[in-house]
């Protein structure tokens, strides 16, 4: 089963309601913080689970001069992010 | 007064049915869980996991919940094994509950997946009570995601039993008029509250089936079987006076075990593991600012042997270290010293609740001593809330690399602390 991996997240909540990320924030094996740019939101979107409504985001980056593509989650009633899954 | 109608609503495999939903919508996978033969089991490295769950599938090959993951594997080899995600399984109860409640605002709450409505009263609402349980079991199917059983009766006992009928997805009724029939005829084992071992008792007075129960004279019951026997009797004849009771009955002590990596053989060990023990049953007391005043400890061996021993303390306390100076006198008496021992437990009973409290006599605290201790004690509490459990330890656990924190639930869901990064997320160059 994939792992998920909670993140902190910048983004921004529009005059409309639409959210989008700009940053994330994570910690590496070494405690080193890995911050990463989002460069594009390719597509998102909502999804409800066991009465859970959240919002799933496919995004790309660059990061240590690499491409990724890769799923953000946002849990719409904690207010937490998390990486579902990197697609490469 | 009208007669009460009672709903006992069961997810079908709960855990499993929430982690397949969350697989399907989330991770989009086209496999559903519940299709295919496979479990919900803690860590196949662990010596204790066992199964949490389990698909119809997987129970054809007679999986059952509770025995160990090994023994599984062993009956079907390509079991899937999803690991458990506690967070997930809160939440779906939470939203369980809730949904429960727009039927009927008596919810009582039985375990993480079952509950009790009390639907009295409310059949011009929602209809006949098999009307309401078919359309209660629709919408948690379209809203929630997962399939449910619903007993109906007029009391709590009987809707439980009618709820555990043929699953999953079903809606059964067992009315007393009903219990000669449906329920009579199910053998002895299937009524609540009858275990293995009054099965046993009941088998050796000749006591098959719930009906014989039910005909068997009162006090022969009452005379082998005492207060238990009498509980059953009544069961079985379909009586039950409980009510549905919304909030959930204060808790009469406060414990937690911990099944150790490996055996413990020393008496230094076993103090070490009692103390980590004390840590989180204390935090727990003084979180719900309660004071307990018998400390109870129990084991078991590397057998399965299970022993426990108790003692009064001279005052009520919520302090570690003196919960700890019962605990481990206990447990001296309690142990021959020698027998390798695989689980150890700790527990708090006899409370008393802030303001009121005893200070002991006879205590080497004083009153003024003891406030002190509770408001280290506590600012250490409210450190390891802020930081994370393992931002301050006592000087007994530097040197050891074993936990200062165990029992209960496991750290991950103790303090929904990030796990590592996986694999995926790391760094193309592994940096």
């Amino acid at each position: 089963m994939q792992k998920t991996c909670p993140v902190d997240v910048i983004c921004v909540c529009s005059a409309d309601g639409d959210i989008r990320p700009l940053r994330l924030r994570m910690e590496d094996e070494a405690h080193q913080l890995l911050r990463i740019d989002i460069d594009e939101v390719v597509n998102s979107r909502k999804i409800q689970y066991v009465g859970i409504e959240a919002q799933i985001f496919l995004c790309r980056a660059t990061v240590r001069n690499r491409p990724w593509l890769f799923e953000l989650k946002y849990t719409i009633r904690s207010h937490s992010w998390c990486l579902l899954r990197r697609v490469y | 007064m009208a007669e009460r109608v009672i709903f006992h609503v069961d997810a079908n495999s709960a855990f499993l049915s929430w982690t397949a939903a969350y697989r399907i919508k989330v991770l989009g996978e086209t496999e559903d869980l519940r299709q295919i033969p496979s479990v919900v089991a803690g860590d196949k490295e662990s010596r204790h996991s066992i199964i949490l769950a389990k698909s119809a599938p997987a129970k054809k090959y007679g999986i059952q919940t509770g025995e160990p993951l090994f023994q599984a594997l062993e009956k079907c080899p390509e079991l899937v094994v999803v690991p458990p995600d506690y967070g997930l399984y809160v939440e779906a109860s939470r939203h369980f509950v809730q949904m429960l409640r727009q039927f009927s605002p008596v919810v009582e709450q039985y375990s993480i997946d079952e509950a009790w409505v009390d639907m009295s009263g409310t059949q011009r609402l929602w209809g006949t009570p098999r009307l309401a349980a078919e359309k209660m079991r629709e919408r948690i199917w379209e809203e929630l995601g997962f399939t449910v059983n619903i007993g109906i009766s007029s009391n709590k006992l009987l809707a439980k039993m009618a709820g555990d009928f043929e699953k999953p997805n079903k809606v059964h009724t067992l009315f007393p008029e009903e219990v000669p029939i449906k329920m009579w005829p199910l053998p002895v084992r299937d009524l609540f509250l009858v275990g293995s071992a009054t099965e046993a008792k009941l088998k050796r007075m000749g006591i098959y089936t719930i009906g014989q129960l039910a005909k068997c004279d009162l006090s022969l019951i009452r005379k082998r079987m005492g207060k238990h026997g009498e509980t059953i009797w009544h069961f079985a004849n379909g009586r039950n006076a409980a009510q549905v009771a919304p909030k959930p009955a204060e808790n009469k002590g406060y414990g937690n075990s911990v099944t150790t990596a490996r055996d413990v053989t020393s008496r230094e060990e076993a103090h070490q593991v009692l103390l980590s023990l004390c840590e989180t049953v204390a935090a727990r007391m003084r979180k719900d600012s309660k004071c307990g005043s018998c400390v109870s400890v129990h084991l078991r061996t590397n057998a399965f042997q299970h022993a426990s021993h108790q003692r009064m303390l001279s005052g009520a306390t919520n302090l570690t270290q003196e919960i700890f100076n019962g605990a481990y006198r206990v447990f001296d008496e309690l142990w021959d010293g020698c027998t390798p021992l695989r689980q150890l437990g700790v527990q708090m009973t006899r409370l008393s609740e802030k303001p009121y409290q005893q200070y002991d006599l006879f205590s080497q605290l004083s009153p003024v001593q003891y406030e002190r201790k509770l408001r280290l004690d506590e600012t250490v509490d409210s450190l390891r809330d802020r930081f994370g459990e393992d931002i301050i330890r006592r000087a007994k656990f530097a040197q050891e690399p074993g936990q200062h924190m165990t029992g209960g639930l496991d750290k991950a869901r103790r303090t929904g602390v990030t796990k590592p990064i996986p694999k995926e997320f790391e760094d193309d160059n592994g940096q």
